[in-house]
């Protein structure tokens, strides 16, 4: 079944009161990124762009990260916007829809980053009774129906 | 690189040298890396809605990514491949910028 549709130019959610649950916790995750060299998700999120000259690197990564965080703050800010509304029995617009994608490509690139996660393969061998990974798989199956709506309006 | 099942993960990463130096008149690439947590699905969206490209070519590029570790999405002026590369980290892509 589908978790998001597209009816009258609007989308649909067809998230569960505990699927929605999870997604609140989504917001705090996005807002708890620390700085670069302390945080892993920090130097995923905004890596060395030159990587043979850190100065210019870290000069770029100055202008760039406001920019990005504030985008990552935004999306944040309406998600949990989002989720209220759809609890409320509104819809998404387009827009608020690639917001909440984003919102939790960022958060499981976040988790993937401090569980130390650096190659492919993880997918298939779930962690035991690790339920950060049972939380990447659910981000990305929402994140992945959110793609599926989205894609209508490319 | 997750298809829902597969995920972007590096499999070589060339480390630089240090003759690579800044050269501004020559046109930069954006190099869009393989990483382990990105959906596959994601990322063909993802160059579609930012570099307009077909469902086909959007989709190359992403595999290229996946199977050779890397791509370059986009080329041009440092100023217009420094946009690109944030516009790619905005997305939480793990792109960097490199002069061929």
């Amino acid at each position: 079944m589908r978790l998001f549709v597209v009816i009258d130019g609007v989308i649909r959610s067809r998230l569960s009161d505990f699927e929605i649950a999870v997604l609140r916790l989504v917001p705090r995750l996005l807002a708890g990124v620390g700085d670069p060299g302390v945080d892993p998700a920090a130097d995923r999120l905004t890596p060395q762009v030159h990587p043979a000259d850190p100065e210019r690197s870290e000069e770029f990564r100055r202008l760039a990260a406001e920019m990005i965080q504030g985008t990552r703050d935004a999306d944040a800010d309406v998600l949990a916007e989002g989720l209220e509304r759809i609890e409320a029995g509104e819809a998404l617009s387009f827009e608020e829809a690639a917001s909440w994608m984003r919102a939790l490509a960022h958060a499981r690139v976040i988790l993937g980053a401090r569980l130390g996660i650096e190659e492919d393969g993880w997918e298939g061998n779930p962690a035991d009774g690790d339920a950060r990974i049972d939380v990447l798989h659910f981000l990305g199956h929402v994140q992945d129906h959110l793609v599926m709506a989205l894609t209508i309006d490319l | 690189m997750t298809g829902r099942g597969g995920t972007l993960a590096p499999d070589k990463v060339r480390e630089p040298t240090e003759s690579e130096s800044i050269d501004t008149a020559r046109p930069w690439n954006v190099v869009v890396w393989n990483d382990p947590i990105n959906l596959m699905s994601y990322v063909v969206y993802v160059f579609r809605k930012v570099f307009g490209h077909s469902k086909a070519r959007a989709r190359k590029l992403m595999l290229q990514v996946h199977h050779e570790g890397r791509a370059i999405v986009s080329s041009g002026p440092l100023e217009q491949a420094e946009i690109d590369v944030a516009t790619m980290h905005s997305y939480g892509l793990w792109a960097t910028l490199e002069q061929p």
